[in-house]
């Protein structure tokens, strides 16, 4: 990518620490025992039973499983969309009852506003109050992270698929928050776009060094992505196991290492991979 | 479809119309009606001539009248007979006769007694009298064939629509109507769409209004008339409320709905960011539901323009809805007509100028699906 050290260049201060360079160590994100049903004409479903694991400060972590399995529902729940029975959901050692700014959910499908442009749409989150010097700064910062320099003024549907998803990236970062949720945020993407994407939010994880939580159906794109890989089982969901991923970035998904992870995880879910 | 089908329809479509509506109208127009008619002459002095033609321009009676003052009760006897049972419209009083005063005295007894639609017009006796008072009367009767008022064959109706243009009184009656509707449907626009946004937005307003409206809505603003025209003393105001009324719910269920429906993403990225209560409103659900709020603007105007026709009926001196009104009590059918396809043309013009408006602001927008 032709622009990656112009973005390394104006990058944030003080978050162009590269993650891996220092092992993350502190619990950024600490979920206990989680249980929530869902209530539904024919009876109560349980969706989650008893879902625990922990997201360190400035990991990235992944969590697979098959679809419906409650991937979604357990990242609204962190986020503070929807509420749950029991447990406890602490960030930074404090329960979660609200969402917050510190902490921004990027959509499945892109929930950027149509009528809003890049520039509006990245500067939402910012306030209305904020006074338009400091607002521009810190917007064409962001234009220019996630590389839409020249698109201030396009609408959404002026757009492609990775397009929108990188302005929604940038809403989010405008924000300055410590987590990112990516409740698969590539979904809605073609296959040559999501592998580009892929390469981006490492890019801009690395370069911004927040703490990222992936949601995804995808185990490649955990394998590529996350520090460790948390398997959900099926509905009613818990975590299986979390899988430390080690291996050193850029990742190659035909080294042997990498096929390794992708065959536990696939084992772990109980799918069949050969057709 | 080949491309000069896209003109040469519509027009087909119209030609077939106007064809139904003449066919209709040629149809169902009652046969001319012919009363008998009734002529005059003065073949001698002191007495008159009079001759009763029937509609089948045959002679029913003659007589002569005498012009003697003192006989005249006997004079106007004879005429009521022959009034009663031909009901003729039109007499010629022979020039001459009004010198003795007791002939057009006689006629004029007669009239008041038997009510209008006589006609008196005089004719010289020339000739052999009798035969001159009857080609008289037969001559008034072609003329006046009387119609049944019935409907108007388009061309009728067009012609009393150009016949309105250009003394202005068409284009009173037009600004009349839309100022009501724009300032009504104003009044509506700018109350509906908050109130729909606070009832889509917050819980306890929804519970507050949300049956209320229900139970109001479905009363069909022909149904406020009476307490519109009471509550209002008539006139404009009174319009104005109706038009109000009968746009303001459905902006109002709308825009509700609208809301309720913005797609939970939207929401959460904006409670994510700490946007909620007004600001959420004015910054996301406003234009999140906006294609679904222009859509129900222009069906309420569409329904605005429906019911300003019928608000115009009582109370107000100006406006399509009291032209229709005013020319049937004229029995002017072509001008009722004429307004009635001047409504369909304002009503188009409308609905297409406010289509333009929906889909530019969705462009600039940015919600136009494409």
């Amino acid at each position: 990518m032709s622009h990656l050290g112009d973005v390394f260049a104006t990058a944030p201060s003080g978050a162009s620490q590269p993650a891996q360079a220092e092992p993350p160590r502190r619990s950024k994100i600490v979920v206990r025992d989680v249980h929530k049903t869902f209530k539904t004409k024919k009876g109560n479903v349980p969706v989650l039973e008893g879902v625990s694991f922990e997201v360190r400060e400035r990991e990235f972590l992944a969590i697979v499983g098959p679809s419906g399995c409650g991937k979604s529902t357990i990242l609204n729940c962190i986020a503070g969309f929807e509420p749950f029975e029991s447990g406890s959901i602490e960030v930074d050692g404090q329960p979660v009852v609200r969402p917050s700014k510190k902490r921004v959910f990027v959509f499945q499908e892109t929930g950027i506003f149509p009528w809003l442009s890049v520039w509006d749409n990245i500067g939402f989150g910012l306030g209305r109050a904020m006074p338009f010097e400091q607002k521009n700064e810190i917007v064409m910062r962001y234009i220019d992270l996630v590389g839409l320099r020249g698109f201030e003024k396009a609408l959404p549907n002026e757009l492609s698929g990775g397009m929108k998803q990188r302005v929604e990236f940038a809403r989010a970062l405008a924000v300055d928050p410590d987590i990112l949720y990516l409740d698969e945020p590539f979904g809605a993407l073609d296959a040559l776009t999501r592998l580009e994407m892929r390469r981006e939010i490492v890019r801009i994880w690395k370069t911004t060094g927040k703490t990222c939580l992936l949601v995804t159906h995808d185990v490649e794109e955990a394998c590529e992505l996350a520090d460790r890989v948390a398997v959900m089982t099926r509905r009613p969901a818990t975590i299986q196991e979390v899988i430390p991923n080690p291996l050193p970035r850029p990742r190659d998904p035909d080294l042997k290492g990498f096929r390794d992870l992708k065959a536990r995880v696939f084992a772990l879910l109980g799918v069949e991979r050969r057709v | 479809m080949k491309a000069f089908e896209r003109f040469t329809l519509p027009i087909a479509g119209f030609a077939a119309f106007l064809a139904l509506w003449y066919g209709v109208v040629a149809a169902t127009t009652p046969a001319p009606r012919r009363p008998a008619s009734l002529g005059f002459a003065d073949p001698h002095d002191g007495a008159a001539l009079f001759v009763v033609v029937d509609p089948e321009q045959h002679r029913v009676v003659s007589d002569v009248l005498p012009l003697d003052r003192a006989k005249r009760l006997d004079a106007i006897e004879k005429l009521r007979i022959v009034l009663g049972e031909h009901q003729p419209t039109v007499a010629a009083v022979p020039r001459g006769t009004g010198k003795s005063g007791a002939l057009p005295e006689t006629i004029e007894a007669a009239k008041n007694e038997f009510g209008g639609g006589l006609v008196v017009g005089e004719i010289e006796a020339q000739g052999e009298a009798a035969e001159q008072a009857e080609r008289r009367a037969l001559a008034m009767q072609e003329k006046r064939q009387l119609y049944e008022t019935w409907l108007p064959k388009p061309h009728e109706a067009f012609a009393a629509l150009f016949e309105m243009i250009p003394t202005g009184e068409m284009f009173r009656h037009i600004v009349a109507s839309v100022m009501r509707v724009a300032i009504g449907f104003a009044i509506a626009v700018c109350l509906g769409i908050p109130f729909g946004l606070a009832i889509g937005s917050f819980a306890r307003v929804n519970a507050l209004a949300n049956s209320l409206i229900q139970v109001l809505r479905p009363i069909s603003p022909i149904a406020w008339l009476p307490v519109a025209t009471l509550l209002f003393q008539g006139g404009d105001v009174a319009a104005i409320y109706l038009i109000w009324l009968c746009s303001f719910f459905p902006i109002t269920i709308s825009t509700a709905a609208a809301v309720a429906t913005v797609d939970l993403k939207y929401r959460r990225s904006a409670m994510n960011f700490g946007v909620h209560g007004i600001e959420l409103a004015r910054s996301v659900l406003l234009p999140a539901s906006m294609p679904a709020i222009l859509t129900a603007l222009r069906v309420s105007i569409g329904i605005c323009w429906v019911v300003v026709v019928a608000a115009e009926m009582l109370g107000v001196e100006q406006g399509l809805g009291y032209l229709v009104l005013d020319a049937r009590n004229q029995l002017r059918y072509d001008r009722v007509v004429a307004a009635m396809i001047v409504i369909g043309v304002i009503g188009l013009l409308i609905d297409m100028t406010m289509r333009r408006f929906e889909r530019t602001e969705l462009e600039r927008r940015g919600l136009l699906r494409t």
